[in-house]
């Protein structure tokens, strides 16, 4: 049987040349740099609807998630706690009034955490996205909660 | 002869595997042209122009207008691209619609709840289809649009549009 002769020509080349740009583009990509700026930045959340004396075990330094997709959210700073109140109808006086809800309290936490900052967003870890308005399901140790961000400090 | 011959060769003349890289070379070549000698030609001749335009925001809590500042950057939700810049905010005590126990149903003060009117500059081209910033970003009254800024995010309305 004839032996077929081993011989490269100019297609061969362009293959070889086409998958080592490929393959150093992709490792240069998987390995970049990746060196990002972090500032502390200070945001409040609120927990709406609570039991009386919830606020009680929140304690400073508690470290807080997200509840839905478990992003650091930061350090608890600050907790206080108020009336919660919803808003009902008053058609005596013709206007909505917020009214308080008996035994109940809306937590406050200020929260503390490193943030990465683009022209657009502050975002924990570069994850976690803080914006006043946006609606949070916290974690810390023991508790959970639902509400929003109300303030973040500028 | 069949269209490859038993060394492979498509015609007689040309490897297949020799011939699938150069159509791959032609093809890309072709669409470099095309990307940046065709399509940037006609993309460029458009002029953009200042347009301003107003933006409701309903019976949000109070505290949203101390995260809300002129000189913010407004982002689409959608795009996440930047559609202008708020140059002012205009508040007042947001109102609710209310049914009476008479039957009666009409629109009464809100507590702690406000309405604001963001007026936004923006950049972007005016044409027989409507206003678009960015050349993208079609505005249209009346429409109820998600938007952002570095530090609050809320649903919005466009309530008019000026071009200058």
């Amino acid at each position: 049987m004839e032996k077929k002769k081993f011989k490269i020509n100019i297609f061969d080349i362009i293959i070889v040349v086409l998958v080592l740009a490929v393959a150093g583009g992709l490792y240069a990509y998987t390995h970049r740099d990746t060196v990002i700026e972090t500032k502390k930045l200070e945001y409040v959340v609120e927990i709406n609807d609570c039991a009386e004396g919830f606020s009680e075990n929140i304690k400073i330094g508690a470290k807080i998630t997200d509840g839905l997709k478990n992003y650091n959210m930061g350090t608890v700073t600050e907790v206080s706690a108020e009336p919660y109140t919803v808003s009902v109808a008053n058609t005596d006086e013709g206007r909505f009034v917020e009214s308080e809800v008996g035994g109940r309290e809306r937590v406050l936490l200020t929260i503390s955490a490193n943030v990465t900052e683009t022209d657009s967003n502050y975002a924990v870890d570069g994850y976690y996205v803080v914006k006043a308005g946006k609606e949070v399901f916290v974690r810390g140790e023991g508790f959970a909660g639902e509400g929003y961000i109300v303030s973040v400090k500028r | 002869m069949g269209i490859i011959n038993k060394k492979g060769k498509l015609f007689g003349v040309i490897n297949i595997i020799d011939f699938a890289v150069i159509l791959v070379i032609v093809v890309l070549l072709g669409g470099a042209f095309v990307k940046f000698k065709v399509l940037d030609k006609t993309s460029t001749n458009v002029e953009l122009v200042p347009i301003t335009y107003t933006v409701e925001i309903n019976g949000v809590r109070d505290y949203f207008l101390e995260n809300v500042k002129e000189g913010d950057k407004l982002f689409d939700q959608t795009s996440s691209n930047c559609i202008g810049t708020i140059i002012k905010l205009e508040s007042k005590e947001a109102t609710e619609e209310m049914e009476f126990p008479n039957g009666e149903i009409s629109y009464v003060p809100s507590e702690g709840k406000i309405d604001i009117v963001l007026t936004v500059n923006g950049e972007g081209v005016v044409n027989d289809s409507g206003y678009f910033i960015n050349k993208t970003y079609e505005l249209l009254r009346n429409s109820k649009r998600n938007f952002f800024t570095k530090y609050a995010m809320c649903e919005g309305k466009i309530l008019d549009i000026y071009e200058q």
